[in-house]
């Protein structure tokens, strides 16, 4: 394969990627020190989980009505987004929850995305608010100079659960393939930007597989499935279909490298801040997981839970990843493979936030008007793997997660009072 | 009561193991942890505190847009007992609208002690002028951060340009001597355009004199031209105008022009 052709022994990669890309300096490109340079993607899920762009787009917005991003937020995306694009990736990935999705609401009657009385003007609303919100996020990556993302859907991309008891659940659940046909122009154009979808069902534009690279083979899957009263949180029967004759594929082409993409944790306990804490229906014991047991998928990344953790069980690695931007909890992935290893971190940012007014969003008035963030990220956790699914070293919030065990890094409280008590400016908002 | 929240990730001081000592050169260390090795309430915990702003200066003090932009220097001197790792500024134009981040770079001084750090702002021709401000962020290199909002402001002002003329050079002196000229303002990508409506001061220097004082005070007709007298009878000596500037427009003075009265 022509961006993996070196294997390397194993102690010399895993040190080689201690001095090179796991140690690179914040602020500058993170140094490849290796030839060849390893192939990098960086995931984000969870990012945004919120909507923020200049609504002022809308024809319906008028002077005077509020708007969903300010200064301080342009600066706060464009400095966490720089802090990615240093890495150089070969890819980007989002595993759902790129906006709040609460649409074809106005909870505040603003009028912004036009009136939402009845149901035609609520799913007209819907394609505008993601015409807005999804134009951002693309636009954002390219300022940024990285790829377009692959992304999955989330919970969020077709309105957030629930789904059902209520007129507004019931709507969403109606109208889900009008959410998610709006995702998908965005991001796989409607299924035309892969060549690999699950043809015929009606996963077809929201899944997909695809080679980043000669060996390594990206995978994802959309596990929200309408039935006729409600969205579960699994394959549809279709798509499992497609997912495991694609991971067979994979197989018997001898893909080095498969990951798999969703939103859900399939495995716990994981950490979680601010979450609903949705898990795939049947966790490890769903065809799904089986499925990539059987196939011996190397990497499972998923978002959901605004928080990291490496689980690994039956071969696979599952990753935690991703945090709320507005709560200044940001991270990101950073997977780089190098011959038979490859070399996981997961980064953070120092932030303030300024609850002391909130930005406008369709439904939920969550996001604080203040929000800084430090304009380079620091390691959180390490985990780098061999192909086989060997740890050859691991730390931090990618180290072993024990919930129960006082002073593990899960059961400490994740805001450090030290850090509120350095804190030498209020962060104000504009 | 205005909320303040300040995010760390806690619980990984040594739990990075041996390579994260190799961080401490490389990049700043993840925030110290509550209840970590190292609490500020014990003396075993070392430095603690973010990077001190001792003194945050944008250089000029008043920034001219030129049809190619401005630049400024910003300079920032710090103190932190580990040293300074990075430092950065976010500029924010006169509207509030953010425009962008630099970098600093350490220009003088040594980790430990005072260090200057600089970095040069391009503003672009399309900067919006006003009253603009930068939020100053600061990491050491034990991953100590503070940041410090509008640390400093300064003003940015469209260029402008003032020519005069006074008439005739050599008068009599129970004549009258006329300054004339064109105010002209920048207009972003535009190029320069006559400025009307701008009050302009002829001023004039008796020969021997070091100082200018006030003549004559008019106002700029449609195409930027004005025009005003004043008796020659002030003797020798050099004439000249001032725009002393208005909203988004910077203070401009003509070049002198002599006269030797008859």
């Amino acid at each position: 394969m022509s961006r993996l052709p070196l294997k390397l022994p194993m102690a010399a990669t895993l040190l080689a990627g201690l001095l090179t890309g796991l140690l690179a300096p914040a602020g500058t490109a993170p140094a490849h020190a290796e030839d060849p340079v390893p192939y990098t993607f960086v995931s984000t899920p969870d990012f945004l989980n919120a909507d923020n762009a200049d609504v002022s787009d809308s024809p319906y917005w008028e002077p005077g009505d509020p708007n969903s991003i300010n200064p301080s937020y342009q600066a706060s995306l464009t400095k966490v987004l720089r802090d990615v694009a240093r890495w150089r990736p070969d890819a980007t990935l989002l595993a759902g929850d790129a906006v709040e999705g609460h649409w074809g609401i106005d909870t505040l009657g603003t009028g912004i995305f036009g009136p939402v009385t009845t149901e035609a003007e609520q799913v007209a609303a819907v394609r505008l608010a993601a015409a807005q919100y999804y134009a951002a996020t693309v636009e954002r990556f390219a300022a940024a100079g990285l790829p377009l993302p692959h992304a999955a859907v989330g919970d969020h991309e077709i309105g957030d659960n629930p789904w059902k008891g209520s007129p507004y659940g019931d709507f969403k659940r109606r109208n889900l393939t009008t959410f998610k046909r709006a995702w998908a122009g965005w991001f796989t154009q409607g299924g035309a930007r892969y060549a690999q979808h699950p043809v015929g069902t009606s996963f077809d534009t929201t899944a997909y597989a695809v080679m980043l690279a000669p060996e390594i083979e990206l995978i994802t899957v959309d596990m929200f499935t309408r039935t006729s009263t409600n969205v579960v949180n699994e394959l549809g029967s279709g798509e499992l279909a497609w997912f495991q004759a694609q991971l067979a594929d994979a197989n018997a082409r001898g893909v080095d490298w498969i990951v798999v993409q969703g939103h859900d944790p399939v495995l716990g306990p994981v950490r979680a801040r601010s979450s609903s804490r949705q898990v795939y229906r049947g966790g490890p014991g769903s065809p799904f997981w089986q499925a990539m047991r059987d196939a011996h998928v190397d990497l499972y990344l998923h978002g959901e839970v605004h928080d990291t953790t490496a689980i690994q069980q039956d071969g696979v690695t599952q990753i935690s990843h991703g945090g709320l931007f507005y709560k200044g909890q940001f991270s990101y992935l950073v997977a780089q493979f190098r011959g038979d290893t490859v070399q996981l971190q997961t980064r953070a940012f120092r932030a303030a936030t300024d609850a002391s007014s909130l930005l406008w969003q369709t439904d939920r008035q969550l996001e604080p008007a203040g929000l800084h963030y430090a304009p380079s990220s620091y390691v959180s956790g390490t985990m780098t793997l061999d192909k086989d699914q060997h740890v050859l070293a691991r730390s931090g919030l990618l180290d072993v997660y024990s919930p129960a065990a006082p002073g593990s890094p899960g059961s400490t409280p994740r805001t450090s009072p030290v850090s509120a008590a350095r804190a030498a400016a209020p962060p104000g908002r504009r | 009561m205005r909320t303040l929240t300040v995010l760390g990730l806690a619980g990984l001081i040594g739990a990075l193991g041996p390579s994260a000592a190799g961080l401490a050169t490389a990049e700043p260390a993840p925030p110290p942890a509550a209840g970590s090795a190292c609490d500020p309430h014990t003396t075993s915990c070392g430095d603690v505190s973010a990077p001190a702003l001792r003194r945050l200066a944008a250089t000029p003090a008043a920034v001219r847009l030129g049809p190619a932009g401005a630049g400024v220097h910003v300079t920032a001197v710090l103190s932190d007992a580990s040293g300074v790792h990075e430092a950065s500024v976010d500029v924010f134009d006169g509207s509030g609208g953010y425009v962008d981040t630099y970098p600093l770079t350490r220009e003088a001084g040594v980790p430990g002690g005072s260090e200057t750090w600089g970095g040069q702002l391009a503003l672009g021709v399309a900067a919006r002028p006003g009253s603009w401000s930068l939020d100053l962020d600061l990491t050491d290199v034990r991953g100590n951060w503070t940041w410090h909002r509008a640390a400093r402001s300064f003003p940015v002002a469209l260029d402008t340009q003032l020519d005069f003329d006074a008439a005739p050079e050599r008068p009599l002196r129970g004549g009258t001597i006329t300054g004339a000229g064109v105010l002209r303002q920048l207009v972003p990508g535009q190029g320069y355009a006559p400025y009307a409506g701008a009050t302009v001061v002829v001023s004039f220097r008796p020969a021997g004199a070091t100082r200018y004082d006030e003549v004559a005070r008019t106002v700029t007709a449609a195409d930027g031209s004005y025009s005003t007298s004043a008796p020659a009878g002030l003797g020798d000596g050099t004439w000249r105008a001032a725009f002393p500037g208005a909203d988004a427009y910077a203070a401009s003075t003509s070049r002198s022009d002599s006269i030797d009265v008859r």
